[in-house]
């Protein structure tokens, strides 16, 4: 059955293929254009901003080689810009593919996506415990403060006790993960796991002008092989 | 908890790794917590190599890549191949004991460096055209403005930056380990701890 | 309720008792008997550890879908819904139960149990932080909606007037008990220099959105002397603390030590060491030796530490692997190394049985005999009991000082 996230990661996938055959710039337009205004128009300006920050610094460099080549050399550096704008394009899509909105579920989402057993566990498990790894970091942290360890506060004074904050919060990660494998194990979780989800979770199939998002692209790499290969 | 530590049964690896991706990342949140230029992408992998397999090594390194490129910078989750490589380097100097003692780590941790700079450079240099926006990409920059040509700029400059980076993180993946209760080690791969001196 | 004894020849689990206390001192055999029943339950049993945490499966984002995926049938999960409500607990089923606190965690893993349809349950010492109002209730609340067994282990069991079981086990003590590994000859005479802390119109915020709001009026701390911080989970205890140790910065006022203002958020434990709840977020070195050397601890005096905290283990041996109870005091032992003249205890007693406490309680008195002042926040009422404390009553973040706690608790 086609589902609306299987949808979206196909058309994602065609995107990201479409990006790695371009050969010229404005090719890349259209999709980069497209994916702007899904991320603006449902609202999800964290993501576009993280492009941007990955990507400022890049063109930053690039226009700086470009600025030393004509000083140091005479060879002529000429900023690749197919390149920077492909690299926004990748960027895009794999966020497009993984985007969650308000209210989504992921578990959902990734059960769409065909994650079974020890796949789907590894990822919900991953995304559920995060928190609380960093919580126990953040606490860890704390405590060499509290413990007088850390004289003052500087960059230099913190940066020395990294590996003494590792070491307590590595010890607490294997711990539980040993007592995760024998909850598991003992009360037969993953069984239960699916037993549930299959009552729980009804996929929803794709409605027709879903499919327009998958389509779109596929055209795009059609045009594109097109022109420039043949 | 002493009970259940004791008892003999295998841990489940769906259970080890998702911890390992999680340490991986909630130490990136250490690292910008304490305002440190350092990366710390490739400890957890190690780690879970050393104790789950390789398989586990490779789900927890792209799970976290992937994982960083949903959360934190988009950027990651194309250098996944890289963490394979890790964690397959991993296992076979794993296998041969080849941690086992401080100048085989020094060794194997610069190769590692090596390798990987190798593996990752086709990736930067054709998406990223040369420049990844960390500090190797200052080199690089230099390199390719002097008239080198891109991948050419780039594994000089992976070569220059990554074996210092990759010994740091193996030195820490094996001081992490040494420093956890031997109790809690027993419960994983007894055979290739021991070979390593992680356990008696 | 009759209390039923069970001798310990008899099968692990009375068929007829709902619930079953097992008492005793530490390292007694109460956990070893709580995993056997457990083991002997197979499927249909459901453990829970002292720190809970690994009770939880670790996938689900909050208590709710933690219930959906994992319940034995619908009226199950409806039971455990009642559970949790019944407590005026509501709130946390719409929480990640990797973030509650200790108290919240215990109620939510029982009402995981219930939801399980789990036939035997065994708790081994998780009761210990939950509220006071909560804990004589909560046993009997359990087995009004659940349809297993539960057999469990508190230390604090004694403090509630009504034993809330159906049955009771008294294990005899083994081995090493606290009072006999201590030795009071080693606890050090050496008078500790301390000021006096005054704080004045102090005001400090948890959130970043000021969403709670401490507010300490005037508050004068006075060496020499042990002080009982008491209060609801979330009144604002842990802020007073965490702003007094520099952990989080004031918005005003001033905390003056010794005649001078102090600046606590850019020197952290300058004036005040702390002593963490959970223990291994403290505990770094690989030796317990080393434990206390890296804290300041000379060397010829490490082993009368160890004495003097009722430590029976080797100095060589790794933190990591000593059991919990033990693990706790050595993170006291660490505290006390450090050279300060005010020291906070967030929950001493976790773990410790009740001969324990009466120990400890009589260390810190010499402690505060010597000089040094102590702040201690305990849910614990026997050992408030013990301690010949000053109470610090905080409300909502307003904070008020109470005065002898041993007044308070006269009931005669």
């Amino acid at each position: 059955m086609i589902t609306t996230s299987s949808v979206r990661v196909a058309s994602g996938l065609f995107v990201v293929c479409g990006a790695l055959l371009a050969r010229r710039w404005h090719i890349l337009i259209p999709a980069l254009f497209g994916l702007v205004i899904f991320f603006l128009a449902t609202r999800q300006f964290a993501t576009l901003r993280r492009c941007a920050i990955t990507m400022t610094p890049i063109v930053m460099m690039f226009l700086g080689i470009q600025l030393m080549s004509r000083v140091l050399s005479s060879a002529q550096f000429q900023t690749p810009w197919l390149t920077i704008l492909r690299l926004c394009t990748l960027m895009l899509a794999f966020s497009y593919t993984t985007v969650l909105f308000e209210g989504q579920d992921g578990a959902e989402k990734l059960i769409d996506l065909g994650l079974k057993n020890n796949g789907l566990i590894i990822a919900l498990s991953a995304i559920s415990t995060l928190p609380l790894m960093q919580s126990t970091a953040r606490r860890i942290t704390e405590a060499r403060f509290a413990a007088g360890f850390i004289g003052r506060r500087s960059i230099f004074a913190t940066a020395t006790q990294l590996p003494y904050i590792l070491g307590p919060l590595f010890t607490q990660a294997l711990r539980l993960a040993i007592a995760r494998s024998d909850t598991w194990h003992q009360r037969e979780l993953s069984h239960r796991l699916q037993q549930n989800l299959a009552v729980i979770h009804r996929s929803r199939r794709v409605r027709s002008y879903e499919l327009l998002t998958a389509l779109l692209p596929a055209t795009w790499i059609v045009f594109i092989i097109v022109t420039e290969f043949l | 908890m002493s009970t259940s530590v004791n008892s003999k049964r295998p841990i489940n690896s769906a259970l080890l790794i998702p911890i390992g991706i999680a340490l991986n990342l909630a130490l990136g949140t250490v690292v910008h917590l304490l305002k440190l230029p350092i990366f710390l992408d490739a400890v957890g992998t190690i780690v879970v190599t050393l104790l789950g397999g390789v398989t586990s090594g490779i789900i927890t390194g792209v799970g976290s890549f992937v994982l960083a490129g949903v959360l934190v910078n988009p950027a990651y989750p194309w250098f996944s191949g890289t963490q394979v490589v890790i964690a397959v380097f991993a296992r076979i100097v794993a296998v041969r004991s080849g941690y086992k003692t401080v100048y085989r780590r020094i060794v194997f941790g610069l190769l590692l460096g090596v390798v990987t700079g190798i593996v990752s450079a086709p990736v930067t240099a054709f998406l990223f055209g040369g420049i990844s926006g960390s500090g190797a990409s200052l080199i690089t920059a230099y390199l390719m403005a002097t008239g080198k040509k891109v991948v050419q700029a780039v594994i000089l400059s992976g070569l220059a930056s990554e074996p210092l980076d990759k010994l740091f993180q193996t030195l820490l993946a094996y001081i992490l380990l040494r420093g956890a209760p031997p109790d809690i080690l027993s419960r994983f791969d007894q055979d290739t701890l021991k070979k390593n001196g992680l356990l008696k | 309720m009759m209390a039923q004894s069970l001798t310990s020849s008899s099968s692990p689990m009375d068929p007829l008792a709902p619930s079953v206390l097992f008492r005793g001192p530490n390292f007694s055999g109460r956990s070893a008997r709580l995993h056997a029943i457990n083991e002997a339950a197979g499927e249909r049993g459901f453990f829970i550890e002292p720190d809970i945490i690994g009770s939880f499966s670790g996938v689900s984002p909050t208590l709710n879908t933690e219930l959906d995926y994992f319940s034995s049938s619908l009226q199950a999960k409806k039971r455990a819904h009642d559970f949790i409500q019944s407590l005026s607990m509501g709130t946390i089923l719409s929480r990640n139960p990797l973030s509650l606190s200790g108290g919240e965690q215990a109620v939510a893993a029982l009402g995981l149990a219930i939801g399980h349809g789990s036939e035997r349950i065994a708790a081994d010492c998780c009761f210990e932080q939950l509220d006071r109002q909560l804990r004589p209730i909560i046993v009997d609340c359990f087995s009004a909606h659940s349809q297993g067994q539960i057999a469990y282990a508190d230390n604090r069991a004694d403090e509630h007037d009504t034993p809330a079981c159906d049955g009771s086990v008294v294990l005899p003590a083994t081995g090493e008990t606290f009072a006999a590994s201590l030795d009071h000859r080693f606890i050090s005479d050496r008078p500790i220099e301390s000021n006096a802390i005054v704080i004045r119109d102090l005001t400090a915020s948890y959130d970043s959105n000021d969403e709670f709001i401490l507010s300490v009026p005037y508050l004068e701390l006075e060496p020499g002397r042990i002080y009982h911080l008491v209060g609801q989970n979330g009144s604002g205890k842990t802020t007073l603390c965490r702003v007094l140790v520099g952990l989080l910065k004031k918005t005003q006022g001033s905390i003056v030590s010794g005649g001078r203002e102090t600046n606590t958020w850019a020197r952290p434990a300058g004036i005040v060491s702390l002593a963490f709840q959970n223990p291994d977020d403290q505990l770094c070195m690989n030796k317990v030796g080393a434990e206390l050397v890296a804290r300041g601890c000379p060397k010829n005096e490490v082993v009368s530490m160890i004495k003097a905290l009722g430590l029976p283990v080797s100095l060589d041996s790794h933190p990591g692997s000593l059991p919990f109870v033990l693990r706790k005091r050595l993170s006291l032992a660490a505290t006390f190394c450090l050279p300060r003249g005010w020291y906070i205890l967030d929950e001493p007693t976790l773990g410790q049985d009740n001969e324990s406490i009466a120990e400890i309680a009589l260390i810190l008195e010499r402690m505060a005999a010597r000089g040094a002042g102590i702040i201690v926040v305990s849910h614990s009422e026997r050992f408030a009991q013990h301690l010949k404390a000053v109470g610090i009553l905080l409300t909502g973040g307003i904070c008020a000082e109470l005065g002898d706690r041993r007044e308070q608790y006269g009931r005669g």
